[in-house]
């Protein structure tokens, strides 16, 4: 059953990265519309790991669309040797890192009121409100890590990315990014026990 | 805290470690996990693509790889044909000969070249210079008479002086 489920995920992870190789060489033909379908494809998920690393929407917007004119303006280099998606993470990660030495990237993105909850009851007020209070003390914990160590911890909690993906996109071994991982989490319990 | 525990886990995020401290760091991913990206909506996607668009759009222009392949044999050759004119143009460069190489009566003609015209080595006198004027303005005067001299050029009646300018031409 696993080895049928891994070898339908290795087929459909084939035809994605085929399509995009469509994609690609179309655009490097000319063909300016099938930048844009790249773009419509993976801007959901860009914005998405964006959101995490910038901790906002308006830098997570920044970010999201600076990371497709670099890809845009780089598509030439690009390898093969990750997939599309990969490559595309692998730039939202360096740009993330880039702006927050800039400035562009509040360093502590946990003030960001990004939590939106709902309560029917006071009861469930009282939860929503503790535990909004625990995610912006979560955020603001994340925004204190070393850039790789969050870089890190923040991809790997992005829809079950695995070590080697995440090392990928890291371009380090999967044995680094397993201790960035258990520095990151280590750090990030004494910076909330702390009250960080 | 086991590193091995924790690493076991990242394989394999369903089995938590066993290890109650390793378990708490487990958790905590779990929660880093759980931190939601909030969809911007569908007026955000709308317009997401043209603002990248118009952004795409103000680059500065970029040489394509294929046109700088396509220029480079263009440009070789337009340097290969600059080289060889500056060859062509270039004057010959080489060291004179030396006076040693001389014969005596090459010597002597050279001597002669450069004698200096005054042997005070004073510059030559202004007087040529002068005498060619006086030479120039002698052309021009009649015979004997000096219209240019002090009161009498002073004094002159224009009326006058234009009959004598219409008589003698």
């Amino acid at each position: 059953m696993d080895v049928a489920k891994s070898t339908d995920i290795a087929d459909r992870a084939r035809d994605v990265n085929a399509e995009d190789q469509a994609l690609i060489r179309a655009f490097l033909d000319g063909d300016g519309l099938a930048f844009s379908r790249l773009t419509t494809k993976y801007r959901k998920q860009v914005y998405a790991v964006a959101y995490r690393f910038a901790g906002n929407a308006e830098e997570a917007d920044d970010l999201a669309q600076e990371t497709f004119i670099k890809a845009y303006e780089n598509l030439r280099r690009f390898r093969n040797e990750a997939s599309f998606k990969t490559w595309l993470l692998r730039i939202a990660a360096n740009l993330s890192i880039n702006m927050t030495k800039s400035g562009r990237i509040a360093k502590d993105s946990g003030a960001a009121p990004d939590d939106s909850w709902r309560g029917e009851s006071q009861g469930h007020v009282l939860d929503g409100l503790v535990e909004s209070e625990r995610k912006r003390a979560l955020r603001a914990a994340i925004g204190r890590l070393p850039p790789k160590q969050r870089q890190t911890l923040l991809l790997k909690t992005y829809e079950h990315m695995t070590c080697e993906e995440v090392a990928q996109i890291m371009k380090c071994s999967p044995g680094t990014v397993k201790a960035n991982l258990f520095n990151a989490v280590k750090r990030l319990k004494t910076l909330l026990s702390a009250g960080a | 805290m086991a590193k091995k525990d924790f690493y076991r886990f990242l394989d394999q995020p369903e089995r938590l470690p066993d290890d109650d401290r390793d378990r708490e760091l487990a958790q905590l991913m779990k929660e880093v996990e759980g931190l939601e990206s909030p969809d911007p909506g569908p007026d955000y996607w709308n317009q997401f693509n043209h603002r990248l668009q118009a952004r795409i759009d103000r680059l500065p222009p970029r040489r394509s790889f294929r046109r700088l392949w396509l220029d480079l044999p263009l440009a070789i050759g337009a340097a290969a044909a600059l080289a060889l004119a500056l060859i062509m143009l270039e004057p010959w460069r080489g060291e004179p000969p030396g006076l040693e190489t001389l014969s005596a009566s090459e010597l002597a003609l050279l001597a002669d070249a450069f004698e200096p015209l005054d042997p005070d080595g004073e510059p030559p006198a202004p007087e040529q210079e002068e005498s060619d004027w006086s030479l120039l303005i002698e052309l021009y005067e009649p015979a004997g008479d000096d219209l240019f001299a002090g009161a009498a050029w002073r004094d002159i009646d224009p009326e006058a002086f234009a009959q004598l300018w219409n008589r003698e031409g």
